[in-house]
């Protein structure tokens, strides 16, 4: 599996983790990762720090996970970027969108 | 068996002779010390001396002296026959290095015994020291063996032309052949990577397990690959080659140029210190995994740890030879000195923390049998320096590792049919990349540029789509249906990737992606990357920002992109 989540114990956090490359081959992972999770869940964390690589497709799909979590009032968090990954973010302005650890 | 019997009396000889001659022995005479002396020395294969006592010339208490002090492999049984009335005389016998004595008047079976058993005796002390001749032999031949072995992994060592100022190791003499491997290189982005492992096993076959260790080391480090990557290859390889039984415990690690970011992975090893400078405290971090060499290429986790650090922060490794060192009365030294070591250290004026544990652990298992081999790696979370290894100087590890000059080249890829349907293609462009010299430190760039030409001439050109359909979140999902909708239909489209490496003043790689379909470029979609939230014109804005320029011709059917760098 490229993507696996994770509930907090409180219910009220989500981790999920991507591993390899972030493209649009994990289209479908991706959104099944936090489609179904309870009402419970305030903040989304993606957790890449065994993402080696991600694409635009994958800016994406952050921003659909973004949307569905309440785009401007979402709490997005994306942790563990790897310098490169980071780079992208930062070209794509996404560090204004996300809280990128 | 062969005799020589001493004796000034003929009758005796003669007696001793006939009843050892009845018995199959050769015999040989001598009739004093002197005699028995030259006999000796023409003789090499006299196995047992009958000797009197009361001679001329030389007597035999002076002659046994004489033969013992040559005869250092005691090869020859001295038998003394004398009366045993003079208690002081057999002592002075057996202590000129006679070996046993038989009284007179001679018993015959008594003497048949004794000679038999002495012979017996002085046969096992041959063998004894033939097998420790060949012993001695066989251990020069070994440690010959050593010195060769040893000598082959500095050289493999001194292949990487920079150490690593932040990084500090210690390794005691020899200690890979106890299984203990400590590696560290830098990478051609500035960062540097670094292997602290240890092998069950002693000996060659731990020695021989870390050759293929360092040579995936040295190179995926070069490659920059990541710690998974590193881990995962290490493995796989220890797995085909190890027998069962023989693994490798070890953290990699990686720090970044700037030194606040460190990756791990770590199986089987003790737990990392990660030490805080200016609170002294010390965070523990656990190894996740098995050793490396036991899981199939499937089942193995190559997962890593990810830490954020900064200047306070320094980070200790070290083999189980430290917290396993025994002392006497078989105390273990344990973890927790060595995290006391550490905080101590740090209050003293001499920091050097290393070399105490180093110094203290001697002192803790002083004569001990017990001593193992012990290793230890220090990462100081400062952005690295690499220094020349023969003149000290700083260097840009770039600089170093990539002196080879590149020639001019070019490449052309066609990808049709079902292969534009493999989500792989541009991977394995970029593999391939990554293994031109010059070209493999700007392996990551180059593949997120052509990744997104491609993906573009794929997905606008030859499937025709529009990014407007991405617009919402709900025509994201609809648009990559589609995609794989139309991906299915293909019949004969292509798409050609040419990828050029131009020397000039400045060095380029001249990349250009040209597809079969109808063009997709039209004037509207040129401004949507000024547009920040939408889900889609990405792509071209980040392969503008990393390429010095970008052009679309042909209706956007050409893509020329250039990346600029310098050697």
């Amino acid at each position: 599996m490229s993507i696996s989540s994770q509930l907090s114990s409180s219910n009220t956090e989500l981790i999920i983790t991507v591993d390899g490359r972030f493209d649009a081959s994990l289209l479908d992972e991706f959104r099944l990762s936090y489609e179904s999770v309870p009402d419970t869940v305030k903040k989304y964390i993606v957790d890449l720090k065994r993402t080696e690589h991600l694409d635009s497709s994958a800016l994406g799909m952050l921003l659909v996970l973004r949307d569905f979590a309440g785009g401007d009032k979402s709490n997005v968090e994306i942790a563990n970027a790897n310098s490169e990954v980071k780079k992208i973010f930062t070209i794509s302005s996404f560090e204004k969108l996300f809280n990128v650890q | 068996m062969k005799l020589l019997i001493v004796d000034d009396q003929s009758y005796n000889r003669d007696l001793l002779r006939f009843i050892m001659e009845d018995e199959g022995h050769e015999c040989i005479d001598a009739e004093d010390g002197v005699q028995a002396l030259s006999q000796l020395e023409h003789h090499q294969d006299i196995d047992v001396v009958l000797m009197d006592v009361n001679m001329p010339n030389m007597d035999g208490i002076e002659a046994t002296r004489r033969i013992t002090a040559k005869d250092k492999a005691q090869r020859v049984a001295i038998i003394f026959i004398t009366a045993l009335d003079d208690d002081s005389v057999l002592s002075r016998c057996l202590n000129a290095g006679g070996d046993d004595f038989i009284p007179k008047p001679i018993n015959e079976s008594i003497l048949i015994a004794k000679v038999n058993a002495n012979y017996r005796s002085i046969n096992n002390q041959k063998k004894l020291a033939e097998a420790n001749k060949k012993l001695d032999e066989f251990n020069s031949q070994v440690k010959n063996d050593h010195d060769i072995v040893e000598s082959v992994f500095e050289n493999i060592k001194s292949l990487a032309p920079t150490r690593i100022e932040n990084i500090k190791t210690y390794t005691s003499p020899m200690s890979m052949f106890n299984g203990d491997i400590i590696l560290s290189c830098a990478s051609p982005s500035g960062g540097a990577y670094f292997l602290l492992g240890d092998f069950t096993g002693h000996g060659l076959p731990a020695a021989i397990g870390s050759l293929p260790v360092m040579s995936i080391f040295y190179n995926s480090a070069k490659r920059q690959c990541s710690i998974s990557e590193i881990a995962q290859e290490i493995n796989n390889q220890l797995h085909k080659v190890l027998p069962t039984g023989l693994f490798l415990c070890a953290t990699i690690g990686y720090i970044n140029k700037n030194g606040d970011q460190v990756s791990l992975w770590s199986g089987g090893m003790n737990d990392a210190v990660l030490f805080n400078k200016s609170d002294l405290s010390i965070k523990l971090i656990e190894g996740e995994h098995m050793p490396l060499g036991i899981h199939e290429k499937g089942e193995f986790n190559n997962s890593i740890q990810v830490y954020t650090v900064n200047k306070n922060n320094i980070l200790y490794f070290y083999s189980d030879g430290i917290n396993e060192a025994q002392n006497d009365k078989l105390d273990l030294f344990g973890d927790e000195r060595v995290y006391d070591i550490i905080r101590n250290q740090y209050q003293n004026s001499s920091y050097c923390p290393t070399k105490k544990i180093v110094s203290e652990v001697e002192v803790f298992s002083g004569t001990s049998e017990q001593r193992d081999d012990i290793s230890i790696l220090e990462v100081s979370c400062l952005p690295c320096i690499h220094r020349n290894i023969t003149n000290n100087d700083v260097l840009s590890p770039e600089k170093v590792t990539y002196k080879v000059d590149c020639f001019p080249w070019s490449l052309d890829i066609a990808i049709c049919k079902d292969d534009l349907k493999s989500i792989d293609v541009i991977n394995q462009v970029s593999e391939f990349l990554g293994t031109i010299p010059q070209v493999e430190r700007h392996k990551d760039k180059l593949f997120t540029i052509i990744s997104e030409l491609y993906n573009n001439a794929l997905e606008h050109g030859v499937l025709g789509l529009s990014s407007d359909i991405k617009d919402s979140p709900q025509g994201f999902e609809k648009y990559y249906e589609l995609r794989d909708q139309k991906l299915d239909e293909i019949t004969d489209e292509f798409i050609n990737i040419k990828l050029e490496y131009i020397k000039s003043k400045h060095n380029f790689i001249k990349i250009q992606v040209i597809d079969s379909g109808a063009g997709f470029l039209t004037k509207d979609t040129s401004h949507s990357s000024e547009e920040s939230s939408l889900t889609h014109g990405r792509g071209i804005s980040l392969i503008k920002e990393l390429s010095s320029s970008l052009e679309y011709i042909n209706d956007g059917r050409h893509a020329i992109a250039c990346y600029q760098f310098d050697v």
